[in-house]
């Protein structure tokens, strides 16, 4: 990154560069609004308060290609649970050969986009028109997805996993793609990773919509490689009655921006927590929009982030109650824990409220571990170094206690474990 | 002192209560029983004036007075206090200053001198006692953080305080531990006064054997269905509320 | 369903009347001949004139802030006046008796006491008319232990080295720009001075009045606390009714040195215009204190009820090492009213310590939102802040925002934020009325429960005041 600067790389026309690229036939009509949402806007300012503490110069010192098709062994990444329900997407491409269904049970739809008939009409039809314009580009130059849809009252016993991979030679965009629809009353749990190697930009969007009393659970886990960038678009429509858990664990990309928008009905309840964990100069950003639109919605947000290194985490979590959304019950916590000298923290935590009859809260902090925790585990004879990794770890390992898959909660502990220094302490769980 | 006849209301449109009557003299205790819903606590609201109950039909003379004549504060003013079931909790406001304007407010109304702060301390001091309530409370804001039984005691203190003419104690004992309820139910007893009525409304007949009412009336389906003396609260007790809703039902299509 | 907590209109404004006052003013509109004008009528030194100048050309560059959530029709510039003073015949009253019996009649109707024989016992005044000074009450007493408090335009006269050294040291002309406009054309205000090792031995107060229709308000205050001084300075506002929007545009720059100590508390209860949102003042004013010293200490205290638009963010800069910033605020909107004020912390020196409360409250079809930021710089080792937001909306047409900005560069900082909303219920409401106390009286001792932690940070006065005007301001509000 030194030389980027030192040596005054030139300025990509990222957008020109990637459109230039051809436009897939299939959903023309969707590709072609964002195109023209992206030829009226196209790439935001520095300066624009949405992006204000997310530079996105270093993106635009990289000439990005296509994503060509690629082989992947994707045996390291299986987990138990999951070997007959996995889809597995390579460069942006559906990877049959290393995919498995045969677990999935009937009646739960779990194919690629490009062979599911029922996306045709429900793709891009969440939420507000574009949320950045880099779900737009997903929009315009996607290749492939998953389409998931689970019929009305089934409850699905297994949870599904979703693999996104990319492997880059040189410098490549993909677009992964994601639409998950749940009739009345059907449950779901489903597990999404994005893993990498290289180079490489990654700008998924997922469309989540829950119809009544319908309940998904959404482990969403970035591990991206420390030289991509992953610039990730989610909204969900949760109907009455109905209920998205999602967590989002970030450790990895130099650059990572989050942006969930839910929108609550009458009676829907949503949480959206997420951890991120960041080292050396990674910048992690999430922009959350929890919109309360109808009455007596319940929403929790909780928000950690861990900084070391010259590492940067930016938290904009806005909570909007709309006038009619009365017994509106919404929580909201940014947290935060800066390891080193270097590290920063910029949150943002917003609400605005048009009810009166709510109980709304948002909390921030800031700050390094708490000297008193650090003395009484030192007074039980941990050394300052295991106290602080310990605490370290206890921190983010909060947000992973409620994981449902019991496999991927072992190995994000043992991610996390490492990423602390506190294997050293033997089994925390 | 109090005359309910034919009293219909509602909530939302629904209607709760369905022709109430019930007559109340100075010196006596009246206890309301019911099971969930029966629309006991409504009758409570109701007569205290509570905004989300609409009041459909018949009449409520308090001292020969039309009791919906007169706004909330002014009902309590007149002599009518209401014990909640769930007190609410107000942040930044003492107990102490909020008690003192309550009773100033009753002592104005009353053509009595208003206390200020030092003879309000002495005489919540006294007051205090009765309740066994700690001092701290008084400072501390006004039912916040207190737990279910603090609150409670916090209501029957209010209630020595304001000194009503006709308490009605609403579910006094839920959320009562048993020495509590014992503590609580001795200084309504020692409240208790030949010029003032009490109506307890309970789901429970237990608070009845400390506040022994002489009348006892079984309230569902927004009616009262049977009317006793006390022996019918222990009647209650060993059989439950389903003969007397049978009962009435056999009896009734009046 | 909201019988009792229905929003039907308030207390009429009381300090609603205009007087009648020969006034000398200059035509409306802003150009450079205007500066030179008002720079001359003061009789000004050059570099101020300069100072002005550069502002104004820094201003002709600037664009209106729109990222408040604020809604307004943009002032036209070229229809305001840019002077307006009463008219006398010494550019400064010698003694009580030259003021114009009408202007004094004003103050006494205002309850304020600008005669010292009437005065509140231990706080001296100065009073600003339409941006003018006319009279200030025992300066020879604080003279006496070497304070100066005054008219800005006499400071300029008297101690020119003392304005030339801060005019501008903490907000800069070109800051943002309203502050720049204020720079360009300010007509006058207070300055204070407290050498070194003084305690003000009384509250300092200033009270401002705008009375010209087509006049804007740009005053400017100016106060520096030597080493170890320390001063508690009083605010107040007032304007009368008129159907078109007045502009209010002040700067208050504040400095205090090693060990001293500033307390700044204001009552803004500018006209706010009618129920239906018609007239009422654009308030945009840029408050900034200066912890330039160790262990200096500023203080805001805002009780805010007043104004159709309020844009105010009075903020510190925590230079100096072990140097303490506070805001404590009540913002109340109600009708069509619009506040978005806040602060700004910014952490620079080592163990720098602030705290922010901050209290809206939110009635009628009013918005009410808090924007604060809170920056610990790199070097601000130890740094500290602990901010409380809370909201409270009474009616189901107001809204309430917070927008707290946390930007954290240092590891050993500590930042806390916290942030709630609530209503006034009925159930609540129910509660006190049913123990025997009326609705607008339970209204209003909700209310100042809530507001009790900034109301304590008020002088004695102030806080009888602001419990006061809080419950006017309310009244109606529930049927």
């Amino acid at each position: 990154m030194s030389t980027a600067t030192a040596s005054g790389l030139a300025q990509h026309d990222l957008l020109g560069t990637l459109l230039a690229t051809p436009r897939p036939p299939e959903w023309a009509d969707l590709r072609a609004a964002a195109e023209a949402r992206l030829a009226g806007q196209g790439l935001p300012a520095a300066h624009s308060e949405d992006w204000k503490y997310t530079d996105l110069k270093a993106l635009q010192q990289i000439a990005f290609g296509p994503a060509p098709q690629a082989k992947v062994d994707v045996s390291a990444l299986l987990l138990p649970e999951m070997v007959g329900t996995r889809q597995v997407f390579v460069n942006g491409h559906h990877a049959p050969h290393t995919s498995c269904t045969s677990a999935v049970p009937a009646g739960v739809r779990f194919l690629p986009l490009s062979t599911a008939s029922e996306a045709c009409h429900a793709l891009g039809t969440v939420g507000p028109d574009s949320a950045s314009p880099f779900e737009d580009l997903n929009s315009a130059r996607f290749q492939d997805g998953a389409v998931i849809l689970v019929p009305k009252n089934l409850k699905v016993a297994l949870p599904l996993h979703l693999l996104f991979i990319t492997k880059a030679e040189g410098p490549v965009a993909v677009f992964p793609r994601l639409m998950v629809v749940l009739e009345r009353g059907a449950e779901l749990e489903l597990v999404e990773e994005h893993h990498g190697e290289g180079t490489y930009l990654t700008a998924p969007v997922v469309e989540v919509r829950i119809a009544e009393g319908a309940i998904l659970r959404h482990e969403r886990v970035q591990r991206d490689d420390a030289a991509a960038f992953h610039l990730g678009t989610l909204k969900a429509e949760v109907a009455k009655g109905g209920q998205y858990h999602s967590r989002t664990l970030s450790f990895g990309a130099r650059l990572s921006r989050q942006q969930p928008w839910v929108r609550l009905a009458e009676g829907a309840e949503a949480s959206l927590d997420g951890l991120a964990l960041l080292e050396g100069s990674q910048v992690a950003d999430t922009h959350s929009f929890m919109f309360h639109a109808e009455p007596h919605g319940t929403s929790h947000q909780l928000h950690k982030c861990i900084v070391d290194g010259q590492a940067r985490a930016i938290f904009n979590g806005q909570v909007l109650v709309a006038p009619r959304a009365q017994g509106t019950d919404a929580k909201q916590q940014s947290r935060n824990l800066l390891l080193s000298e270097s590290a920063r923290v910029d949150t943002k935590p917003q609400l605005e409220i048009y009810a009166d009859d709510v109980k709304c809260s948002h909390g921030a902090t800031v700050g390094a571990l708490d000297p008193e925790e650090l003395f009484y585990l030192q007074s039980r004879g941990l050394n300052a170094d295991d106290a602080r990794n310990l605490l370290t770890y206890g921190f983010a390992a909060d947000v992973l206690t409620h994981v449902p898959v019991a496999s991927l909660r072992r190995a994000l502990r043992q991610l996390v474990m490492a990423r602390t220094q506190a294997v050293s302490l033997g089994d925390l769980s | 002192m109090l005359s309910i006849k034919n009293l219909t209301a509602s909530i939302n449109g629904t209607p709760v209560l369905k022709g109430i009557d019930l007559q109340i003299n100075a010196g006596e205790v009246h206890a309301i029983m019911g099971p969930n819903g029966s629309g006991k606590s409504t009758l409570g609201k109701v007569l205290a004036g509570h905004p989300s109950y609409e009041v459909t039909g018949g009449e409520v003379l308090f001292e020969g007075q039309n009791l919906f004549d007169l706004e909330p504060d002014a009902r309590a003013r007149a002599g009518i206090f209401m014990g909640f079931q769930h007190p609410i909790e107000v942040p930044g406001v003492s107990n102490a200053s909020f008690l003192r304007l309550a009773y100033n407010k009753k002592a104005e109304a009353d053509g009595r001198d208003e206390l200020d702060p030092l003879e309000f301390d002495d005489f919540i001091h006294e007051k205090i006692k009765l309740v066994a309530m700690r001092e701290e409370f008084l400072d501390r804001s006004l039912n916040e953080g207190f737990s279910g039984g603090e609150k409670k005691r916090n209501e029957i203190l209010q209630m020595a305080v304001l000194e009503p003419k006709l308490a009605i104690l609403d579910e006094l004992d839920s959320g009562l531990d048993i020495d509590a309820l014992r503590v609580l139910g001795d200084a309504v007893n020692r409240l208790q006064r030949a010029d003032r009525a009490l109506l307890i409304i309970t789901h429970f007949p237990r608070i009845l054997e400390t506040i022994q009412p002489q009348f006892v009336h079984v309230l569902s389906g927004g009616r009262i269905l049977k009317s006793a003396g006390k022996e019918l609260a222990l009647e209650l007790e060993e059989r439950g509320y389903d003969w007397v809703l049978e009962e009435a039902a056999a009896g009734g299509a009046r | 369903m909201s019988s009792t907590l229905n929003v039907v209109t308030s207390q009429e404004y009381k300090y609603g009347f205009v007087t009648d006052i020969e006034a000398d003013s200059v035509a409306p509109g802003l150009s450079e001949d205007v500066i030179r004008f008002i720079s001359a009528k003061k009789g000004e030194p050059d570099w101020l004139l300069e100072f002005r100048l550069k502002a104004y050309r820094h201003w002709l560059t600037m664009t209106e802030p729109e990222w408040a959530k604020v809604d307004y029709p943009r002032p036209d510039f070229q229809k305001i006046v840019y002077y307006s003073a009463p008219r006398a015949k010494a550019p400064k009253y010698a003694s009580m008796d030259e003021v114009d019996p009408e202007l004094k009649r004003t103050f006494e109707k205002l309850g304020v006491p600008i005669n010292e024989q009437a005065a509140l016992a231990g706080v001296a005044v100065d009073v600003v008319f339409d941006s003018v000074s006319v009279t200030t009450t025992y300066k020879e007493k604080l003279a006496g232990v070497g304070i100066i408090f005054c008219s800005f335009s006499e400071a300029v006269k008297e101690h020119p080295e003392l304005i030339k050294k801060y005019l501008g040291s903490v907000v800069p002309a070109a800051d943002n720009f309203y502050a720049a406009l204020n720079s360009a054309v300010f007509t006058d205000g207070s300055f204070v001075f407290i050498p070194k090792g003084v305690a003000c031995p009384m509250d300092l107060s200033t009270y401002f009045r705008i009375n010209n229709k087509e006049s804007g308000q740009f005053e400017r205050t100016l106060i520096v606390a030597e080493e170890g001084a320390s001063v508690s300075y009083l605010e107040g506002c007032t304007a009368p009714q008129f159907d078109t929007n007045q502009l209010h545009a002040a700067v208050v720059e504040l400095v205090a040195l090693d060990n001293a100590s500033i307390k700044y508390s204001t009552v803004q209860n500018w006209y706010a215009g009618d129920k239906n949102g018609v007239g009422g003042i654009f308030n945009f004013v840029t408050k900034r204190g200066l912890c330039k010293g160790k262990a200096s200490h500023i203080s805001w205290t805002q009780v805010e009820t007043g104004s159709a638009i309020t844009w105010k963010y009075p903020s510190c800069i925590l230079l100096g090492d072990d140097s303490v910033g506070e805001f404590y605020s009540v913002a109340l909107t109600n009708h069509k009213q619009q506040a978005d004020t806040g602060t700004k912390m910014v952490h620079i020196g080592r163990n720098t310590k602030s705290t922010i409360i901050s209290k809206g409250i939110s009635a009628g079809d009013s918005s009410n939102s808090y924007r604060g930021l809170v920056k610990v710089q790199p070097k601000a080792e130890g740094a500290r802040n602990f901010s409380q937001c809370d909201s409270m909306l009474i009616g189901q047409t107001s809204s309430a925002s917070t927008f707290p900005y946390i930007e954290v560069q240092n590891r050993s900082a500590k930042v806390e934020h916290e942030a709630t909303t609530s209503k006034i219920g009925e159930e609540q409401l129910f509660y006190f009325q049913q123990r025997g106390i009326p609705a607008e009286e339970a209204i209003s001792m909700i209310i100042n429960g809530f507001c009790k932690d900034v109301f304590r940070e008020l002088p004695m006065e102030f806080a009888v005041e602001a419990t006061k005007l809080l419950s006017l301001k309310l009244e109606g509000s529930v049927g």
